[in-house]
Parts: structure tokens; C-alpha cells; sequence
């Protein structure tokens, strides 16, 4: 039965408003971006390339904050994964005590970005700082400088990232465990295999669609992390965690370079996409080869 | 469905564009549309309309003082109403220009010295007040800031010195006397450390770079376009002057805090005001604040002489002038917001504002009573400069500079911290 071509009036408001506020200024800025616009004046020039040219061959913050912002996305990922993967296998069962414990852990995630920023900032900061209270318990008078140190401040910056979605993520993961069927356990333990079998064999596999659902969100979080970067650090010290967000948010609002901006926004839109094309080809791969 | 509506996207964003020409440019730089002697349209409100004026400014801690002053400014003028739109100074350069665009928001702003000044200039985004009385209310040498080829388009509220705070008490009971040189300087920070002091308290995760740059450059280039020549060529950041500057920092870095690259505003102030830290490597405008944690200490200022010889000293401080008053071109109530500007300049208002902020006023003849505005040296007496950070062209020149500063505070070589900065300057200067 065909449907009704009336059925398309049904989409078309959210069509409309998605034209207007999503691809209307995707499609300016794409403009904007060969332009040498500041944002404010009412005349600008063409620049044709320029911008593009500047940015991809002769722009150092640009290509260390491209930089950065993998060491953000590969720690980020690697270890939220992991850690959420983990709490899940420890509180998959429904008892009192876990449900209490998946609470405490998914709190983080109904707070504000920035709210997340300063409460770790406070944490980390090398003078009254509790993170350096607990180190003095142990002796250790001069810490590390968490936000100071140019070498971990990145580092830092997405740890507190892990902590706020670590706990969202675990829900993910434990959907994917409850829905495994019990028996399939059943089978592995009267087969003699360890846990560390079970897990390889039963359990990974058939999570690996939750696993990919939780790594490419993670990916796309990550690049998204502008409020905490630049509430906590504002990018520096010197540069060391100035990511793509930042960059392009410095141009435009603090320099009142729109123009160049734009170009570095449409970088950013392919990088990203590329990275996500990357992901889920190897994500797909990965399932195909069970 | 979708092919349509990308297709009207294209359309719009190529009907959206400016005109792509210069010529509005040209009509923006003569900053609107008022000229000398003439009266403002519009706005000013009859007898029975009342006028809502937007204020937009950057200090949340002023807001009390400032809604008193309101109240006294809509006492007289009743069919005035005025609301402040307050955001804070670390992104009012990148709110503020976007709220002033369609003249709802911000009919009387302020605006930073410096690169905000220019931009907005540029823009046309505000009204020429040349020639209005209210100009004449102001220290003329201190409003030039606000200038620009013989025109006035602000006034700016605030005279800030940009040096480094210090607790008179502990220093006169270490007995260490003003240096004169930076082997001077050295020496007192050395003895305020082997006191057991921090020497100074340095806010390096957001404003002492900024802040600290200026009295440690005074007197290593007294050219005032030492910063706009960077775009020229004529000056470069790998110049003996920087790199020497730099070195100086490397120096001076021994005597903050540890990590003082992840230290805030407020926590170098509770080293400061808990007497942890003798000196506060920021300036005047923290007095209020220290004062009000700590109002039995006695404040004077201390900034960096980096010259090896008395002889060579022409700066004995940094000044600034800020919070600057504008009149938005794109205000449809410019007569409302004309009164509420004459009003703030009242030598009473000024004055009022002044000892209830803690912070310094350009108005004419002010007179002040709070503690947080009598430092022990009268600063007025010596030859102080204004702000060169105020004078960089360029917000990522800028960047570039302070950030060379943070490099060399976690121990890069100055000569290469120094040649990454000008590496940006050539990336800016080809953009």
C-alpha cells in the first residue's frame, strides 16, 4: 500500500524548522567562511581560499588544538569505556545496594557542564584544593600541578570529563548485559569455562552493539566538550588544552575574526565526520568478524 | 522534501550576506551618525512615556551600588527606567558585541581599552560625543583611551593601576625599602621567601599574565607603538626587549606559589589576605576585595622596576583607564541614555560610586574616603604609563603574548617561548 502523499505534511513543520536552524546557518557559515567578516561591521571582503589556506598550512594553535583534542577524545574514550564497562559487570544485578550504587554514579551526568568545571577546578587547585589535602595525608607536599602543568592539564581536563558520563554510560552497558539470555552462563559454567572465557566469548560479543553505541558517543562527546575546557582552563596554560571548540570560539568572539572562524568550523565538521566514518567502519568490521 | 529545503537554504545564505564591500566600512569608522553640537534623536521620552534603558556592563560586584545610583537617577527623571544587564568581564568581549547589534539590549554600555575599542569602533557601534558637555567633566589626559582621530566615542569610569599589591605591615617588619633596581627587587623577594613568606601570590590560570606583563615591559621599551608595530614588522617579540622581559619573568617565577600556572584570582587573593603571601600580582581594583576580607591590612603597591640602573627608570608605574561609557549607535532612546551618561559623571554620583566600589574614577575632582582608594604612595605624583597590554592589536597577538609568559613560568627557555610567540605574530599578520 503506497502512503499518502499528505503524509509528508505531517514532517514537513520539522523539516522547516530544521532547514532554518540547522542547515540555514550551516550553509551561511559555509559563506561566511570565504569572507574576512569580523562579525560586527556591516562590509566585508572575499577572500576566496584564504582562510582555508592559513588554517590548514601556516596556523600552530590550529594544529595543536587539533592535537589536543585527539589526546582528549582517545583518553576520554578509551578510558570511559572502560570504566563504565567495568562498574556495569559489578552492578548488573538488581539488588538494593546496586541500584543505590548506579544512582550515586549517574548523578554526576544530571549536572551542568560548567557546574562540573568548577567543582573540579576546586578540587585540583594546587593551594586549598581537596585533591591536595587527601596527597597531604599521605606526605606529599608539592603535588602535581593539574591544571599548571602544561604536559597533564589535558589530561586532567578529561578525567573530569570521565567523571561526569562515566555513570550514563554504565547504564548503556548494563541494558546490553541484562539482555543477554542467563542461559548462556548456564552453558559456559557447565562447560568448564573461566570468567575471564565467559566474559570473551558470551559476554563481549553480544554487548559489542552497546559498546559501539557508548564509543561513538563518547567520540562525538568529546569534541563537544567546550564548556568544560573553557570553564576549567580556558585552554591554556599556553595552549596546552585549547581544543577545536575553544579555537574557533577565541576567533570568532574574542579576535572578531567570523570569517576565519567559519573556515576553521568546517574543518572541524569534516574531522569529525571523518573520525566517525573511521569508528563505525571498524565497529562494523569488529561485529562482522564474530 | 529535503532537496527543496536545501535548496531554499542556499538561497537564503546567499541573499543573507552583507554587501561585501568596503564603502559601509567607511561609514562605520565616523562612529554613527551624531556629530559635535548636535542633540541626539529619539528616546528621550515625553512627559508621560516612559523610557526602559538597557545598561550593560561587566562588573557583578558593582551591581548594589549601581541600583542605589539608579534609584537616585529615576527619582529625578521618572519617566526614565533603567535595567543593568550585567555579564561577566571574562565574556563580555564575546557577549557584549553580539547583544549591541539590534539596539535592544546596551543603550548606555561599556567597553575595554584597547582591541574591544577598535572592533567596536569599526562596527559603528558607537555615538560620537564630541564636543558634548559631558566630556568636559572628565580628566582630559585620562579619556584619551576613548578617542580616536580627534573624536570621543567613550569616557572612561575607571583608573586602575595594574601592580602588584603589597602588605605594608609585613614589609615594614622585614624592614625592606622600595627597590630601585631589579637586583633590588630580586633581593626583596628573596628575603620576604627566607622568611617564610610566599613572596608574591600570582594568579597565573587567568588574569596575572595579563596583568603582571605590563609594569615588567614599562620600562624594557618606553615606545608606546612597541605592540601596534608588531604588525608592520618593525618590532618583533624575538627583539632584546621581550626576550628580556622574559628572562626577568623566569627570575621573578622562583617567588610565586607553587603551580602557580593553575592558581585563580581568588585563591591568590586568600593567600594574600591570610597573610600566607606578602605581595598580589594583580592591582588596585583588588583592593576592595582585599580590604573586605582583611580591612586592618594597609595596602601600597609595589610594581617590578626591571632596569639595573636608577638612572634608567622613566616609569614608576602602569595606569589604566576602563569600564568605558558608550552611547549605542543603534540605541532608539540615545536623548534617555545621554541623561543617565550626564548623570554618572556628576562629580556626587562619581564620587559615591568611587568609595562604595573601591575603584579609582576619571571624573574631575573627586574626593575619596575609603580606605581601599588611599594607598600609601600617591601614585598620581609619579610618571606612570599607560596600560601597553591595552595597546596590542590583535586578541591573538595578545594570546601569543601571555602565553609566552606562561611558557617561560613552566620552564621553556625565554629566547624559544619568545620565538613561538612571534610565529603567531607572522601567522596574523599573513591572515
Amino acid at each position: 500500500m503506497k502512503p499518502s502523499k499528505g503524509i509528508y505534511l505531517f514532517v514537513l513543520p520539522a523539516l522547516i524548522l530544521y532547514g532554518i536552524f540547522v542547515l540555514y546557518p550551516a550553509f551561511y557559515g559555509l559563506y561566511i567562511s570565504f569572507t574576512n567578516w569580523d562579525g560586527l561591521s556591516a562590509g566585508y571582503d572575499h577572500v576566496g581560499l584564504r582562510n582555508y589556506r592559513n588554517l590548514l598550512t601556516n596556523d600552530t594553535i590550529f594544529a595543536k588544538s587539533v592535537a589536543n583534542n585527539l589526546k582528549f577524545m582517545l583518553f576520554v574514550v578509551i578510558v570511559q569505556t572502560a570504566l563504565s564497562l567495568l562498574f556495569a559487570l559489578f552492578l548488573v544485578r538488581n539488588t538494593k545496594g546496586n541500584i543505590a550504587l548506579r544512582t550515586l554514579y549517574f548523578l554526576p551526568t544530571i549536572l551542568a557542564s560548567v557546574s562540573v568545571a568548577f567543582i573540579w577546578a576546586a578540587m585540583y587547585d594546587s593551594n586549598f584544593g581537596v585533591i591536595k589535602a587527601i596527597l597531604g595525608l599521605f606526605g606529599v607536599r608539592n603535588g602535581p600541578g593539574w591544571l599548571a602543568d602544561p604536559d597533564i592539564a589535558i589530561y586532567s581536563v578529561a578525567f573530569a570529563q570521565v567523571w561526569a558520563h562515566t555513570g550514563q554510560l554504565m547504564i548503556i552497558f548494563i541494558a546490553g548485559l541484562q539482555a543477554i539470555p542467563a542461559d548462556l552462563f548456564e552453558v559456559a559454567a557447565i562447560e568448564g569455562a573461566s570468567k575471564f572465557q565467559t566474559f570473551r566469548f558470551v559476554t563481549w560479543p553480544l554487548i559489542a552493539p552497546a559498546a559501539a553505541i557508548v564509543i561513538a558517543y563518547t567520540t562525538l562527546q568529546s569534541f563537544k566538550a567546550f564548556e568544560l575546557v573553557f570553564a576549567m582552563t580556558r585552554g591554556g596554560p599556553n595552549y596546552a588544552t585549547e581544543i577545536i571548540a575553544t579555537f574557533i570560539y577565541r576567533l570568532a568572539f574574542q579576535s572578531y575574526k567570523f570569517g576565519y572562524a567559519s573556515a576553521a568550523s568546517m574543518v572541524f565538521l569534516v574531522f569529525v565526520a571523518v573520525i566517525t566514518v573511521i569508528q563505525f567502519k571498524l565497529l562494523r568490521t569488529d561485529r562482522a568478524g564474530e | 522534501m529535503m532537496l527543496l529545503l536545501l535548496a531554499l537554504a542556499l538561497v537564503l545564505s546567499a541573499c543573507g550576506g552583507g554587501s561585501g564591500s568596503k564603502s559601509s566600512q567607511n561609514a562605520a569608522q565616523s562612529g554613527g551618525t551624531s556629530s559635535s553640537g548636535q542633540t541626539s534623536s529619539g528616546g528621550g521620552g515625553g512627559p508621560d512615556e516612559t523610557v526602559e534603558l538597557s545598561f550593560m556592563h561587566w562588573r557583578t560586584e558593582d551591581k548594589e551600588v549601581f541600583d542605589q545610583l539608579i534609584a537616585d537617577f529615576e527619582a529625578r527623571n521618572p519617566n526614565i527606567k533603567v535595567t543593568q544587564t550585567i555579564f561577566p568581564s571574562s565574556d563580555y568581549t564575546s557577549i557584549a558585541q553580539q547583544k549591541l547589534l539590534d539596539g535592544s539590549t546596551g543603550d548606555v554600555f561599556t567597553v575595554f581599552p584597547g582591541s574591544q575599542f577598535e572592533a567596536l569602533l569599526r562596527a559603528g557601534l558607537m555615538e560620537d560625543l564630541t564636543g558634548k558637555p559631558v566630556v568636559d567633566r572628565f580628566v582630559p589626559n585620562l579619556i584619551t583611551k576613548g578617542a580616536k582621530d580627534g573624536r570621543q566615542y567613550a569616557l572612561p569610569y575607571h583608573l586602575v593601576y595594574n601592580m602588584p599589591l603589597i602588605n605594608v605591615d609585613i614589609f615594614e617588619k622585614l624592614n625592606l625599602q622600595r627597590p630601585r633596581t631589579w637586583s633590588q627587587y630580586l633581593d626583596v623577594l628573596e628575603t620576604l621567601k627566607q622568611n617564610g613568606y610566599i613572596p608574591m601570590a600570582f594568579p597565573g590560570a587567568d588574569i596575572g599574565q595579563g596583568q603582571l606583563m605590563n609594569p615588567m615591559l614599562m620600562n624594557e621599551n618606553t615606545d608606546e607603538e612597541m605592540f601596534p608595530k608588531l604588525m608592520t614588522g618593525e618590532t618583533k617579540l624575538t627583539d632584546e626587549w621581550f626576550v628580556s622581559s622574559l628572562r626577568k619573568w623566569q627570575q621573578l617565577s622562583q617567588y610565586f606559589q607553587p603551580n602557580s600556572l593553575g592558581t585563580g584570582y581568588e585563591a591568590a587573593v586568600t593567600l594574600f589576605v591570610t597573610e600566607q603571601a606578602a605581595m598580589l600580582g594583580t592591582g588596585s581594583f583588588h583592593a576592595a576585595l582585599v580590604l573586605s576580607q582583611a580591612p586592618d591590612m594597609r595596602l601600597d603597591m609595589l610594581p617590578p622596576i626591571t632596569v639595573e640602573d636608577e638612572s634608567q627608570i622613566v616609569y614608576e608605574g602602569v595606569h589604566n583607564t576602563t569600564f568605558m561609557l558608550a552611547i549605542n549607535t543603534k540605541s532608539k532612546k540615545k536623548e534617555a541614555a545621554e541623561k543617565f551618561l550626564e548623570f554618572l559623571a556628576e562629580k556626587e554620583t562619581a564620587e559615591y560610586y568611587a568609595n562604595n566600589t573601591g575603584q579609582l574614577g576619571v571624573v574631575q575632582g573627586l574626593e575619596y574616603t575609603s580606605k581601599s582608594l588611599q594607598f600609601e604612595t600617591d601614585f598620581t605624583k609619579l610618571n606612570t604609563r599607560f596600560l601597553p597590554r591595552s595597546t596590542i592589536p590583535d586578541k591573538q597577538i595578545e594570546d601569543a603574548i601571555t602565553n609566552a609568559i606562561s611558557a617561560v613560568i613552566s620552564g621553556m627557555a625565554p629566547e624559544e617561548a619568545a620565538a613561538e610567540a612571534q610565529k603567531i605574530v607572522d601567522q596574523v599578520r599573513n591572515q
